[in-house]
């Protein structure tokens, strides 16, 4: 019989004794496998909806919270600022006003006309017959034409910060100003095609690209350059909207701390582009820092549970010690001994604590995410409800939905090496310390 | 066989062993006797290397122990020296086979060999048969003596150290044990220094060194 095998059998020597530790171990081991699992589901989902949200945020003047007024748009002298913010890749700047053809405004009765979208900024007369109306509650009166959105930006994406979706032509070129990108549905109506022409404020504008209609009132849009837009409106260059991208999604959090640092809350309202997925990223790394805490102490609780019962079993056997070194046992036959009974009682207290935690982990992790998610939705910004509902967001519960606390084997690994590691340092240094004492210390101290 | 030059043991202020210098030849039966607290144990202890004297010399098959460090004293204790105590000092859960082969592993024995070997001791000493696999404490005083003695020459020491081997045994027993051990010197040419309080068993020896107050007189 060799060391390790004593020692394994040592473990079944007191079957009470062993059993009470190993249900003490095994309730810190749940713990702590719960919460590596429930950390690192969280973890998961919370980088996927990183991923989801991209890198960009948007920046707008910000709205009082009684909704009252809005302030100023940007100056040229904030955005040379906002552009020295760390982390900050490129910013894109929107401005917007809306243009309707004479001939659509006469149609319309006086209270009945469109108004703009954007702004309230003085319409623009323009060619093009708009593709977008807006039934009235009065059957019997004639729909509302709405009138074309026209869109300033300096970059090719749209004021919602996606890439803008190209189905003929080509994308915006700055530098050419009065080629314009226009939605599917304005093209049809107008039978416009790449290459063709228009009208907006006396200006002729050729058709550089159709881009796709993402949703209905999208596709009554033309984009033009930023400075364009804002030489039409004869206006200085301020900009009502920006999309401030961040150079990774690692980043996007610490660029918005500081952008609303910078401009301050009163000024600006610096919110993701999908407010519901940022509040659960939020709420997830809440239940990640939990996690990882409890994840800490019930470690630290096994670990001194473990320390502690071999420091009672090694005191309680220091005669055993004494005498296997009087027949010639050195210390690492020893220390090896006791090493591979705590291993043992640690190993029985760790796959009974799996269990519990393969059992335990999703309703443990469900409580959590709902309290949290609780918690949050009361915290939501202003600007935060504006585009909740203005556009069409996932919900927190399609968000959340499906996370689990999947039994991870690489987790599992980490796990039983982590106990394995605990149960070595808390043998080997209370085994070492009597080992070292003279065997007739030991005896006679007995 | 056993010498030592001189050597002192003091605990704090109180002198266990005090200038003792006795030279045990080979082979020999010396019995260490005197009355309790007299030093006997504390003297057994420093020629096994269990404690370290605090100051003179011991020299064992012509190896001065007193020298060694820790770990040489673990593996000269191991090969050379082997101990029989008052209280049997066997491993409670391991059965008496396992015992006897306890020291081989040690000396990094192979399994069949210290198997083999400590069948054929334990035999020797009368405890053969499924008593060999029974745990200490289904045998019988005498019997785990024996399995005792089995342990300590399982190495093939050439020193026996027997503390009151014979104090926890019955007047039979006991002279089994005694028996046994003087068979080992005067057959096997194994030195042997055993300690008791029993006169009448003393005066067997082939020597006697009789203590008080940790001084040879």
């Amino acid at each position: 019989m060799g060391a390790i095998s004593r020692g394994v059998k040592n473990t079944f020597r007191n079957g009470l004794r062993t059993t009470g530790f190993a249900v003490i171990i095994a309730i810190s081991m749940a713990l702590a496998f719960s919460m590596l699992l429930a950390n690192q589901a969280v973890k998961e989902r919370g980088s996927q909806l990183k991923k989801q949200m991209g890198t960009s945020v948007q920046v707008r003047p910000a709205v009082a919270a009684d909704f009252s007024s809005q302030a100023p748009p940007f100056s040229p002298k904030e955005i040379a600022e906002l552009s020295r913010v760390s982390h900050l890749k490129e910013i894109v700047k929107y401005t917007a006003t809306s243009a309707q053809n004479p001939k659509e405004v006469k149609a319309q009765s006086a209270g009945e006309g469109a108004s703009a979208i954007y702004g309230g900024d003085k319409q623009l007369k323009t060619s093009l017959l708009s593709s977008l109306e807006w039934p009235t509650r009065d059957k019997s009166k004639p729909a509302r034409i709405l009138p074309v959105t026209i869109e300033g930006t300096s970059g090719n994406r749209t004021v919602d910060g996606k890439s803008i979706a190209l189905l003929k032509g080509e994308l915006l070129d700055q530098s050419k100003k009065y080629e314009a990108l226009v939605g599917k549905k304005l093209a049809e109506k107008n039978k416009l095609s790449v290459g063709s022409t228009f009208t907006i404020g006396n200006k002729k504008i050729t058709v550089r690209g159709i881009i796709k209609d993402e949703a209905a009132s999208r596709g009554n849009i033309v984009i033009l350059p930023f400075a364009t837009v804002i030489a039409l409106q004869h206006k200085k260059d301020e900009v009502s909207e920006l999309t401030v991208s961040a150079d990774t999604v690692e980043n996007v959090e610490s660029m918005q701390t500081a952008m609303r640092a910078l401009l301050g809350e009163k000024r600006a309202d610096v919110v993701s582009l999908q407010p519901e997925a940022a509040q659960v990223v939020a709420s997830l790394k809440s239940i990640e820092n939990i996690s990882f805490i409890t994840l800490v102490i019930a470690l630290t609780a096994a670990a001194l549970t473990i320390f502690l019962t071999m420091l009672l079993v090694i005191r309680e056997r220091k005669r055993e010690i004494g005498i296997l070194k009087a027949i010639g046992a050195s210390n690492t036959k020893i220390i090896t001994q006791f090493l591979a009974e705590a291993l043992m009682l640690t190993l029985i207290g760790a796959l009974i604590g799996m269990g519990i935690a393969m059992l335990a982990s999703n309703t443990i992790l469900q409580s959590l995410l709902s309290s949290e998610l609780r918690n949050g939705q009361g915290t939501t910004s202003s600007a935060t409800i504006i585009q909740q509902s203005s556009t069409q967001q996932p919900t927190i519960e399609t968000l959340t939905a499906g996370i689990g606390a999947l039994i991870d084997w690489h987790l599992i690994f980490y796990g039983v090496s982590s106990v394995i590691v605990i149960a070595f340092i808390a043998t080997v240094v209370p085994a070492f310390v009597i080992a070292k004492i003279r065997p007739a210390q030991i005896m006679r101290s007995n | 066989m056993v010498s030592t030059s001189n050597i002192t043991k003091h605990f704090g202020p109180a002198r266990a062993v005090n200038d003792v210098t006795i030279d045990v030849p080979k082979g020999a039966l010396a019995a260490i006797i005197g009355k309790s607290g007299s030093g006997k144990s504390t003297l057994l202890s420093l020629l096994g290397g269990l404690e370290k004297p605090s100051s003179g010399t011991i020299v064992i098959a012509e190896k001065a122990t007193t020298s060694l460090t820790e770990h040489a004293l673990t593996a000269f204790r191991r090969n050379h020296i082997g101990f029989v105590f008052q209280s049997f000092n066997l491993i409670a859960n391991v059965s008496a086979l396992d015992n006897v082969m306890l020291p081989m592993e040690f000396a990094h024995i192979g399994l069949r060999a210290r198997r083999a070997r400590a069948i054929g001791l334990l035999d020797q000493v009368g405890i053969s048969g499924a008593k060999q696999h029974r745990l200490p404490a289904k045998l019988s005083g005498g019997e785990q003596q024996r399995v005792a003695i089995a342990r300590a020459l399982a190495n093939k020491p050439s020193l026996i150290l027997a503390d009151e081997p014979t104090g926890n045994l019955d007047s039979e027993n006991g002279e089994k044990i005694f028996s046994i051990l003087r068979e080992l010197g005067h057959e096997h040419g194994v030195t042997v220094i055993l300690v008791t309080h029993d006169d009448a068993l003393a005066k067997r020896c082939d020597m006697i060194m009789r203590l008080r107050d940790g001084e040879i007189v």
